[in-house]
């Protein structure tokens, strides 16, 4: 084999290079007797859609441009390989390959390794095709990862504006169903908006049609007007996408209409969004509704922390990000439930997530903090394997368990409704520290599964026990007060410990969170989210306007920062969006911000947002007489 | 529709004249677009590993009517001549006239090397051209290098 083994023959394969270097010398002979080789004048596109890929290619020669659309995604020079995704991952026509083109960037030489001589190669050593595969397997993340960023940017940019609406296709109050579907039919339409005399507009769906006659039986000449739904989610054409988005998710619904002007322009529907984004959160959305079995579930789960990088990178709002993660991390503990609790204990309790979890504050995947509210009287001899085995269920998703083991695995947080009413009873006239914080946290909780009234009632119990009784309150604020927050009042002292680390979550968001929940307690608001409550206690004349816009943003800013310090923590970086492992791919939790790392503006931001909490928390002190 | 073939060929033999030399090794390599099938190439010692019968048949099949590709191209086609016994009326390319007629453009005062070695050196081929298999690939890339767009 003359064009072979040789060192001076230019054309020779490079062996030494990974993972070919594992091959036998034999291996290397059979491998280098089945090689082809093609040459390609610069700009010639090597490997099209068209063409069936069979073979791996190596560059020998020059460069190779990898791209995705207009853009340059890779670029292959010589001993790099290309061409695996189409030969394996079954791509020709699916959605990568499509418009992944690879281009010769100048005159390039390429060694084809038929895909025939690869497999027999890989089946002859294992070592080597667990090289080749694997490296196949880490490519393919990290296209996932680079897509996803891709796709985030043009996400967060992208108004609704630019995305396709159905022109809003309305049909009057009186209209038969039969009319509705027939407008339906002839304008290719999957829903009609109903207006009404009074000047209100619903919408009927197609699978509203679907469900009123051919399930409900209703004659197909009933009027549409009393049929149609009115909750109507509008959003303005100059909203961000995002927002459409963030208000499917929500509301897990397909369509939303968008004004202009507060006049009905037109409908976004969800295929729209993504045929147009095709973005990543709706992705592990659908992946989460359409598993099966736990392991669906757990790689969906996965892939929230690189969507968080993701959404960070790409400068999304944290408060959209808490939004849309909260969102989907409920999903994905319902859909857990769901899979793992028979029907009668689905009827017969209620799954809680409390905590930040509960407020939807959650930025990151923190521990779990979650409970089971069961119906008074009900018994089922599987609860305790049931609740071991959600709660495992959970860890392997990369929620960290509870250090304070508030867990439905716990007894104490999977019982019937009397327990808990008992235990809040204790909380409140027997408080000790762990009370107060179970207290805190119950008062947050949100219901994410089963019947949500039992979760109604003994939050209504725990308002009704309050009462007036300023001695608790005073108790329940005073934590506000545990961590000192260093002033921005005082500079000298400030710029001393300049150096110093701050804990963020301590100085300055646990405070706002903890006084702005004692506000909120105190007033019986049914509120769990810390903006939101910040925003009804203003309209209620509890909290100063002005003080509730600062400390709003001050949340928000403080929050921003600490994402940001998550994020950018050297051990949680990297492109290892979701290792199969299990442990990669979660960010270190650390709450430590360096104030002399931060960026000017942040720096002077994070500075002003402890002054505003240091006078936060002189407001509580004395709103709860906390000095006296 | 299937891409055009071609193939390219080169004999190595006792001497330089085909009526009296003697075959020793005969490699033929399709080219397929820009791809040298060199991993399906078809190497031939007549009458050593192959009886003769049976290398010309072998060789005849291999070729078929695709135009052949080669460097003195002409001995090589009479020695395939020879060994398959007729006449080959495959169309065929000589990779040094092609390179002739470029460099002759470039109106240069030099007459122009044709010596294969120059060649595959001017041209930058990633081969080294020895032996039949050497030529044969040296040649498909010479004639890729020469007639791919923009050339």
């Amino acid at each position: 084999m003359p064009h072979t083994a040789s060192s001076t023959d230019p054309g020779a394969f490079d062996f030494a290079r990974p993972p070919f270097d594992l091959l036998t010398a034999d291996q290397r002979a059979t491998l280098a007797g089945a090689l082809d080789v093609a040459l390609y004048p610069r700009d010639a596109i090597l490997l099209t859609r068209e063409e069936p890929v069979d073979a791996l290619f190596v560059v020998l020669r020059g460069s190779v441009q990898e791209r995705r659309g207009s853009e340059v995604a890779a670029v292959h020079g010589p001993g790099d390989r290309f061409g695996l995704q189409a030969l394996y991952g079954g791509g020709s026509g699916g959605n990568g390959a499509g418009t992944r083109r690879f281009i010769a960037a100048e005159d390039s030489v390429c060694h084809l390794i038929p895909r025939a001589a690869l497999d027999a190669l890989a089946d002859d050593n294992p070592a080597f095709g667990a090289a080749i595969l694997g490296d196949f397997a880490q490519r393919m993340r990290d296209l996932a990862v680079e897509r996803s960023n891709r796709e985030m940017a043009a996400l967060t940019m992208a108004r609704i504006r630019q995305a396709y609406l159905h022109p809003p296709l309305f049909v009057d109050a009186a209209a038969s169903l039969r009319d509705a579907a027939l407008a339906m039919k002839r304008n290719r339409a999957s829903s009609v908006l109903v207006r009404n005399a009074d000047g209100s507009t619903g919408i009927l769906t197609g699978t509203d049609l679907r469900d009123l006659v051919v399930l409900d039986g209703r004659p197909v000449t009933d009027p549409v007007g009393p049929l149609a739904r009115y909750d109507l989610l509008t959003l303005d054409r100059d909203d961000l996408l995002f927002n459409a988005l963030v208000l499917m998710t929500r509301h897990a619904v397909r369509r939303v209409v968008v004004t202009e002007n507060g006049a009905i322009v037109g409908l976004l529907g969800q295929s729209d969004l993504l045929a147009v984004l095709s973005n990543h959160s709706q992705v592990i959305g659908v992946q989460v509704e359409q598993a099966t079995t736990p392991d669906d579930l757990r790689r969906a789960s996965r892939s929230i922390v690189a969507l968080i990088r993701t959404l960070h990178a790409t400068g999304v709002k944290v408060a959209f990000i808490a939004d849309l993660v909260t969102e989907l991390n409920r999903r994905i503990f319902r859909k857990l439930f769901e899979l793992l609790a028979p029907p009668e204990l689905l009827a017969n309790s209620c799954l809680i997530v409390m905590g930040s979890e509960g407020r939807g504050e959650q930025l990151l995947k923190t521990d779990q903090d979650n409970g089971l509210i069961l119906r008074d009287g009900f018994d089922w001899p599987g609860l305790t394997a049931f609740a071991a085995d959600f709660t495992h269920h959970l860890v392997t998703f990369g929620y960290p368990p509870c250090p304070g083991n508030i867990m439905v695995s716990n007894p104490d947080w999977t019982r019937p409704l009397a327990g808990y009413k008992d235990a809040i009873f204790t909380w409140i006239h027997r408080p000790d520290e762990a009370a107060q914080m179970n207290l805190a946290i119950f008062y947050d909780a949100a219901p994410v599964a089963g019947d949500a009234s039992l979760l109604d009632e003994a939050k209504g119990y725990l308002l009704s026990r309050l009462q007036d009784n300023q001695m608790f309150f005073t108790q329940f604020a005073r934590p506000t007060l545990s961590f000192d927050t260093p002033s921005g009042l005082f500079a000298t002292l400030f710029e001393r410990r300049r150096a110093e680390p701050v804990d963020i979550k301590k100085a300055g968001i646990f405070p706002i969170v903890h006084g702005v929940r004692a506000l909120a307690l105190e007033k019986h608001l049914a509120e769990t989210n810390t903006v939101e409550r910040i925003q009804t206690l203003a309209e209620m004349g509890a909290l100063d306007r002005k003080l509730a816009a600062e400390l709003a943003e001050a949340f928000t800013i403080l929050s921003t920062i600490r994402l940001k310090a998550r994020v950018d923590a050297p051990d949680g970086g990297g492109a290892d969006g979701g290792e199969p492992d299990g442990t990669g791919g979660d960010l270190a939790i650390d709450n430590l911000v360096r104030p002399e790392t931060l960026g000017k503006l942040d720096h002077d931001q994070f500075k002003d947002c402890l002054a505003l909490v240091k006078s936060f928390k002189e407001l509580i002190a004395h709103h709860f007489r906390l000095n006296h | 529709m299937p891409l055009p073939e071609r193939v390219a060929i080169h004999c190595e033999a006792t001497g330089y004249d085909p009526e009296v030399a003697e075959l020793r090794q005969i490699v033929a390599i399709r080219i397929r677009g820009n791809r040298i099938l060199t991993g399906s190439a078809l190497r031939l010692w007549p009458g050593c590993d192959t009886g003769v019968g049976e290398a010309g048949d072998l060789l005849r099949a291999f070729i078929g009517d695709r135009p052949l590709v080669g460097y003195f191209l002409d001995f090589s086609a009479a020695m395939a001549e020879r060994l398959i016994g007729s006449p080959l009326p495959n169309e065929r390319i000589e990779v040094s006239s092609l390179y002739y007629d470029r460099k002759i453009k470039a109106a240069s005062k030099h007459a122009v090397d044709l010596r294969l070695d120059s060649l595959v050196r001017d041209l930058d081929l990633p081969v080294r051209p020895d032996g039949a298999f050497g030529v044969a690939l040296a040649a498909a890339m010479a004639w890729l290098r020469l007639t791919q767009e923009g050339r």
